[in-house]
């Protein structure tokens, strides 16, 4: 009996050994996964998204996110869930601004926005457009709203402008945590996301249209790491080969998530195709998700050689993060073209000495008339 | 004194379970040009299912429907997968799935037979319905969804969703297979319908 006991402590002994070997050689990314996962399902820290609502806002709180190592981007803890504002009616609402801030897990003592690594807003596109009978909609592009990202904590469309939503209408939130300098100490946190929003029965708006415009570089997917090379000269090394990697139409692998070496570089990508524009289209905001050590992100017309966004983002000096990144905002608009080539044109300096982790993209919002044509005719009265 | 409370109690019960199902929106029905909302109902005719029998308006059933057509290459064997899977999942008589298909000059009720017997399914579970063409793009409409030949002829363009349908034949949600999170969430819709 003393040798079963005995035998049975080794047995768990080795394989708890076992178990933290394997789980401090995963990636970080990977051992955040496993240690929300293992929190929130023994119930140590909030699991749960809360949600305040108000006349002209909704505001919701996610759950604890526990800070315990460095998170460079996308490796942070994360959370996300579908979101009504209110299910308890069906009234048309318009998106007009949006806002996430880090607190202490107390969810009342205001914290650097340090700590946000993200926050995505995202519409169901099936049932966003057969509420409007835009059913060819679904599926032509990726369903996002827009993106929040460190240096970029809020911001507010033009005025008269919105996005459309039924207050019972689900949304797709994700949050990730970020956390580029703590090192010396372990705490919890929570991100408030606050939507707000207009009443069409106060004030019918402008419906725009959001797209993401993302950069993505080349890369070789038999020697991936190695960097460019006479092959590939535009080539990058990807982050990891898996997460955001694209296809081009060739089959030809590129990634939307590179690192780049101390120093300056230059990268530009074409994204004429990501634009897909059809006629022309009027240009209303751009936000641009950035990584520290960027300095300049640029939206090009390339056939006029005008520059239509100028990004210059601020870093900060005593620590590693983004402390600025202006938007564009314009109620008048730029009107964009179907037969001129647009370009994102994107310069990074590396003030560190060792390799630094880079993404670069832009959530527009342009003029969606006949979405605009159909809420204007909206009535909430039924036959 | 037992009987008031055994009253109330599956008053309580009731109204629990119409203020759950109220959380989905109703999302059968149209607008038109005037902005004017019309709700309908989901109905089914001259649709053959894989007995050869006509299949009828489901009565208090909660269902989820979809489109396909049985040589499809691409997205239906991923789709078939989750379909198997929620057939498995929610094995109340409650629950039924309804797939129509988009070729019927190849998918005869034979044909789906054999596709039905595949899946190792209860065949009045999973009901696989061919029509006319007409038939079906009216059904596609009363689904919000759309299908149509590929530009080389050789395949058909179709949607990856499946939409969710009530006990009264209205439509409640649309959710995309090829998506882990939406079909973890069309789980949860649904049991939330069939409570």
């Amino acid at each position: 009996m003393k040798l079963s006991f005995k035998s049975i402590s080794i047995f768990l002994f080795i394989v708890a050994v076992g178990g933290i070997i394997y789980f401090f050689n995963l990636k970080t990314r990977h051992q955040e996964l496993i240690k929300s996962k293992f929190l929130y399902g023994l119930n140590i820290v909030d699991s749960e998204w809360d949600k305040e609502l108000y006349e002209n806002k909704v505001v919701f709180t996610t759950p604890t996110f526990v800070i315990s190592n460095i998170y460079e981007s996308m490796e942070g803890p994360k959370s996300d869930q579908y979101l009504a504002i209110d299910n308890s009616t069906e009234e048309l609402l318009w998106l007009t601004s949006f806002k996430t801030e880090a607190f202490l897990s107390d969810e009342s003592t205001r914290i650097p926005n340090d700590f946000v690594c993200h926050t995505n807003f995202e519409y169901r596109d099936a049932e966003h457009y057969n509420r409007w009978n835009l059913t060819e909609r679904i599926n032509k592009q990726y369903p996002r709203i827009t993106s929040i990202s460190n240096g970029i904590e809020a911001f507010e469309l033009p005025e008269g402008f919105g996005f459309p939503v039924f207050s019972n209408e689900r949304i797709f939130l994700n949050a990730q945590a970020l956390n580029h300098n703590v090192t010396d100490s372990i705490f919890n946190i929570k991100h408030k996301i606050e939507i707000g929003f207009i009443k069409h029965g106060e004030k019918p708006l402008k419906a725009l249209q959001p797209k993401s415009l993302y950069m993505i570089l080349p890369f070789d997917i038999n020697n991936p790491f190695v960097g460019p090379t006479d092959k590939l000269p535009n080539a990058c090394i990807p982050v990891e080969t898996k997460l955001h990697t694209y296809y081009d139409d060739k089959g030809n692998p590129l990634s939307g998530h590179w690192l780049f070496s101390p120093g300056r570089h230059h990268f530009s990508f074409n994204a004429t195709k990501q634009l897909s524009i059809k006629d022309s289209i009027r240009l209303h905001q751009i936000t641009s998700h950035l990584h520290p050590f960027a300095e300049r992100l640029q939206l090009v017309d390339k056939t006029t050689n005008t520059v239509i966004y100028n990004c210059e983002s601020e870093n900060f000096e005593d620590k590693i993060g983004l402390k600025n990144t202006p938007t564009f905002t314009s109620t008048e608009g730029i009107w964009l073209y179907e037969n001129r080539e647009y370009e994102m044109m994107l310069e990074v300096n590396n003030t560190t000495n060792t390799d630094q982790e880079m993404m670069a993209s832009m959530a527009i919002f342009y003029n969606d008339e006949e979405m605009t044509k159909k809420t204007s005719a909206y009535k909430s009265i039924e036959q | 004194m037992r009987l008031r409370f055994l009253i109330l109690l599956g008053l309580v019960i009731l109204l629990a379970c119409e203020t759950q199902s109220k959380q989905l929106p109703i999302l059968s029905y149209t607008v038109n040009d005037q902005g004017v909302k019309t709700y309908y109902q989901i109905t089914f005719s001259n649709f053959l299912n894989q007995h050869n029998k006509e299949f009828t308006n489901p009565k208090g059933k909660v269902y989820i429907a979809n489109f396909f057509f049985t040589r499809c290459p691409s997205i239906c064997p991923p789709m078939r997968y989750q379909l198997t899977n929620l057939a498995d999942n929610f094995s109340s008589d409650d629950f039924m799935i309804i797939s129509h298909t988009i070729d019927p000059n190849y998918d005869t009720p034979e044909v789906l037979r054999t596709y039905a017997e595949s899946t190792g399914i209860d065949n009045e579970k999973w009901q696989l319905l061919t029509g006319s063409e007409e038939n079906t793009r009216a059904q596609a409409d009363q689904f919000k969804t759309n299908f149509r030949p590929n530009e080389d002829g050789t395949d058909f363009y179709h949607s990856s969703y499946v939409a969710l349908v009530d006990r009264e034949n209205r439509l409640r949600g649309f959710y995309d297979l090829l998506v882990p999170r939406e079909v973890a969430l069309l789980k949860t819709d649904i049991q939330l319908l069939l409570n």
